[in-house]
């Protein structure tokens, strides 16, 4: 793998992003932790409503969204491998096409959230959509703050590729939208997966 | 061929082909409880590998490690448990 503090600077914490980043993630992941068991637990007092609202969910559509969330990350991983490289326009690159697959979940995600509107579902309709609501749609925040990220980390490519602040800037982003990314990964196979198995 | 391709592609290729593996387990095995097991066995193997590879927990600090590992661990027993397991 590439040198993970090529610029060499004592100043700069070793191995890939900052403390801050891997506490702020891990207190993150643990609130997704609640939310799964404050769900599962929901499911377990009341299935049957569960059950049926859960066919109601387009796993195809979802599985767009995962292969644009996974492609994605493939995109960031190479845009900090082209940063430790010192290749501006590879970081460049890469992190475009990070926000064009992006955008595609976004767009994904939005028409999903309009056809269920339109079809009358909204949070309040059972305890299922409240939960498909809460998780999906603080996941999508996440989503979108790792995009201004990514756009940011973007936007200063041409500058600021090479120093060793810039690593650790698109490290931390990457390692963010990384854990986007994970949790897509369990989110997937529990709102939509589960009862097409069934 | 392999060699030509980047460790972060040669990941990617890995999670598409668990990603479309567990979708067409859940299609075509429907109806058997040990189907629900397997898509969160293979969601958590997808985790790991995206925490390994993508994310490089190795690199960092040893306790963020294991938390991170653990966390993936707790997850997937929740996910596997409250689906009538465990």
């Amino acid at each position: 793998m590439a040198e993970l503090n090529p610029a060499g600077d004592p100043t700069l914490e070793k191995g890939p992003g900052t403390n801050g980043i891997w506490t702020f993630v891990f207190i993150d992941m643990l609130v997704f932790l609640m939310f799964f068991l404050v769900y599962l637990s929901e499911r377990h007092r009341v299935p049957d409503i569960f059950i049926e609202s859960q066919h109601h969910l387009t796993p195809w559509v979802a599985l767009l969204s995962t292969v644009a969330l996974l492609t994605s990350s493939w995109c960031v991983a190479e845009s900090v491998h082209a940063t430790r490289r010192g290749d501006a326009r590879a970081v460049m690159r890469w992190l475009s096409f990070s926000l064009l697959l992006g955008g595609v979940f976004v767009i994904n995600k939005i028409v999903e959230y309009s056809g269920k509107i339109s079809a009358g579902i909204s949070p309040a309709t059972n305890s299922f959509f409240s939960f498909y609501f809460l998780i999906t749609g603080i996941h999508f925040l996440h989503v979108c703050a790792g995009m201004i990220f990514i756009a940011h980390c973007r936007a200063r490519a041409s500058q600021e590729t090479g120093q060793g602040l810039y690593l650790k800037k698109i490290e931390n982003t990457g390692l963010f939208w990384h854990f986007v990314d994970i949790l897509w990964l369990f989110i997937f196979p529990l709102l939509y997966l589960t009862e097409l198995a069934r | 061929m392999m060699r030509r391709l980047s460790m972060p592609m040669r990941i990617w290729l890995l999670l598409m082909a668990l990603t479309f593996g567990s979708v067409f387990i859940a299609e075509e095995m429907s109806g058997r409880q040990i189907v629900v097991v397997a898509i969160f066995l293979i969601a958590a193997v997808k985790a790991e590998l995206v925490m390994d590879h993508y994310m490089e927990a190795r690199h960092t600090q040893r306790h963020w490690l294991i938390m991170y590992f653990i966390w993936i661990i707790v997850v997937t027993l929740l996910l596997v448990g409250g689906h009538g397991w465990v």
